[in-house]
């Protein structure tokens, strides 16, 4: 495990934490750029090149999202064996996901002045990491099991396995609550119980992540590599809902005019993320005509699919957050997850 | 017409074509009609993007997406792929061409000739080719008249190149090194190879077969002549010992085995991959137009 990594991976949520305020946007921004300066050795490894580009556009941006994208790809540095691979077009979707970020960043915050909208934003949170708690290893979680790496190689730990589960159930819970409170906002006593259940689920997904990642280096190194990923999207998607339910101790954003100079700049951001997308699918292209002697494969198919889902998510229709979220989502997993390519 | 002029159209459209292309759904499993379904939103995209088409941005993006969708369409109609099989020395002016659903056409002209030199140390394999002798590794491809030449794979053809045959007796063991066409000796007894089995196993009605190429558990039914007669002689490397001619008062047993490989290289043809990236490009470029006018 790189120490220097681990340290940005924890520089990079503590930028995620200040950028969701907008008078602390400067400090977000020295907090992300302190913590890109300590990848910077890592730059030798190709491997390490998304991680690198998730941190140079966390300090471009300075939003919540990018930031905890590049906390994720640290995470991955830190966490991943070197790989002698050394391709682009990773590196272009790693600047794709961060704009992607911070699009849906931007068009979260242009919502969020109604209590509405933020219960939205913290309930879509709580559903992307119910989704992830109860699909990852195989639903081993509804079984209190949990594991590093996989097959003969894994590392059973069921203190992890006790977390997750329970912070699974208290994010199920909090998430229905929430969504009860959407559907039928008369029944407003669910939303505090609902907040009351989601802060514990976020802290009890960190624990375990940081739990897992001691017993893994401690007792074996290559099963922890080898789910780096899942500990970088625990920390990804714990990180969010912690923005979105720090945004409710915040004062209420300001009003329609700077609603509609968010709007705007998430608008280019998907747009920008979109040509990024496109650049990855034709460097992914030529890649694999020069290695595998032809364009086609999965990682292209992937990176057109993100490309497509760019174009829905520019088109200037209903529903825009929720088409931005796929984008990100789709970006994130391409980026995060490089064994599903 | 018009309403595929709206921007929910091209929404919806691109987004169902992007969960029916992305590998992670698994749409070519379950959805009957795949590659048309994939055929039909493609071009419904394109249309949504054409009809919309007003300002640079759009233009540019509706010119991209005709392009990618061209070149697709061309290299589908036109574009060749399959693998040629070859052992070392062996040369080919053709290769087994794969059609898009994986089923296997036939052999096809490559147009040139092709010779297996030998396989390097790093698995790759050094090619004889008309522009002179080239490595063909995992991380680079060959392009060569009109094709790209790569991923050469060494795979077990299922026959031996050498067997090591242990004839044991009288206190003494004598190694025999027999090969498809050249017997062994081992004393006066002569082994010849009658049939190989690189992965043994036995049917149902207790009948040999080879449940595959690769040699995981090797065996031979070996012919031995000596002392004037002729014997059948079965062998299993996971047994030695396993068979003992009375007669010769000698057991034999297969220590090593060689197997014989061969060398599969992918050979890919698109004549259109160009097109296809000037309209990757063309996306890019309009997406970037795009986040320019939004502000």
């Amino acid at each position: 495990v790189s120490s220097l990594a681990g340290t940005a991976v924890l520089g990079f949520l503590v930028a995620a934490g200040l950028a969701g305020s907008p008078r602390h946007g400067l400090a977000a921004r020295i907090a992300a750029a302190a913590s890109a300066t300590l990848l910077l050795p890592r730059v030798d490894a190709a491997g390490a090149w998304p991680g690198l580009a998730l941190a140079a556009g966390a300090v471009a941006l300075a939003s919540p999202l990018p930031c905890l994208l590049a906390a994720a790809g640290a995470t991955l540095t830190a966490l991943s064996p070197e790989s002698s691979t050394a391709t682009t077009a990773p590196l272009f979707l790693a600047l794709a996901a961060t704009f992607a970020g911070g699009a849906v960043s931007s068009s979260v915050r242009s919502r969020v002045e109604s209590d509405r909208g933020l219960s939205a934003a913290t309930a879509g949170a709580g559903v992307a990491l119910v989704a992830f708690l109860m699909g990852s290893q195989g639903g081993g979680l509804l079984r209190w099991t949990f594991a590093l790496g996989e097959g003969a190689e894994s590392l059973p730990l069921r203190g992890a396995g006790l977390l997750l589960g329970l912070a699974l159930l208290a994010a199920l819970g909090g998430t229905l609550l929430l969504g009860a409170r959407l559907l039928t906002p008369a029944v407003s006593a669910a939303e505090p119980l609902a907040f009351q259940l989601l802060w514990p689920a976020a802290t009890l997904v960190t624990l375990a992540a940081g739990h897992a990642v001691v017993q893994g280096a401690r007792q074996r190194p290559e099963a922890l590599a080898a789910s780096a990923s899942t500990i970088a999207l625990l920390l990804l998607l714990a990180g969010a809902l912690v923005i979105t339910l720090l945004r409710r101790l915040l004062p209420p954003a300001a009003g329609s005019s700077e609603a509609s100079a968010l709007e705007t700049r998430a608008r280019r951001e998907t747009a920008v993320a979109t040509a990024l997308v496109w650049v990855a699918a034709a460097v992914a292209g030529v890649e694999g005509m020069t290695t595998r002697g032809s364009y086609l494969s999965t990682t292209t198919l992937s990176v057109a699919a993100c490309g497509l889902l760019g174009l829905a998510a520019l088109a200037p229709t209903r529903f825009p957050t929720a088409r931005r979220t796929l984008l990100l989502a789709a970006l994130a997993a391409a980026v995060l997850l490089p064994q599903t390519l | 017409v018009s309403a595929f002029g709206h921007p929910a159209a091209l929404a919806a459209t691109a987004l169902l074509l992007a969960a029916v292309v992305h590998p992670a759904t698994h749409a070519a499993a379950w959805l009957p009609g795949a590659p048309i379904a994939i055929a039909a939103l493609a071009l419904l995209v394109v249309l949504c993007l054409l009809v919309r088409a007003r300002g640079r941005a759009d233009l540019l993006l509706a010119a991209g997406a005709v392009l990618l969708l061209a070149a697709l369409a061309w290299d589908g109609a036109r574009g060749r792929q399959g693998v040629i099989r070859l052992a070392p020395g062996q040369g080919t002016a053709n290769f087994t061409e794969q059609g898009p659903t994986g089923r296997w056409l036939g052999l096809r002209p490559l147009g040139f000739t092709l010779g297996l030199e030998r396989i390097l140390p790093n698995g790759g394999v050094r090619l004889s080719l008309p522009q002179g002798t080239h490595d063909l590794t995992d991380e680079r491809a060959i392009a060569v008249g009109g094709f790209r030449l790569a991923s050469p794979r060494l795979r077990p053809t299922g026959e031996a190149d050498r067997l090591v045959v242990v004839v044991s007796g009288d206190g003494t063991s004598v190694e025999a090194e027999v090969r498809p066409d050249v017997p062994g000796r081992a004393g006066e007894l002569v082994i010849a190879l009658d049939h190989y089995f690189p992965d043994f196993a036995l049917d149902e009605r207790q009948q040999p077969y080879t449940r595959s190429a690769d040699p995981r558990n090797p065996a031979a039914l070996l012919n031995v002549e000596g002392g004037g007669k002729s014997y059948r002689v079965f062998v299993l490397q996971a047994m030695p010992g396993l068979h003992r001619v009375q007669e010769l008062g000698r057991s034999f047993a297969l220590r090593a085995v060689d197997p014989e490989i061969e060398v599969e290289v992918a050979v890919h043809n698109e004549p259109a991959a160009r097109l296809l990236l000037l309209g990757a490009f063309a996306m890019a470029a309009g997406a970037a137009l795009a986040a320019r006018e939004s502000s």
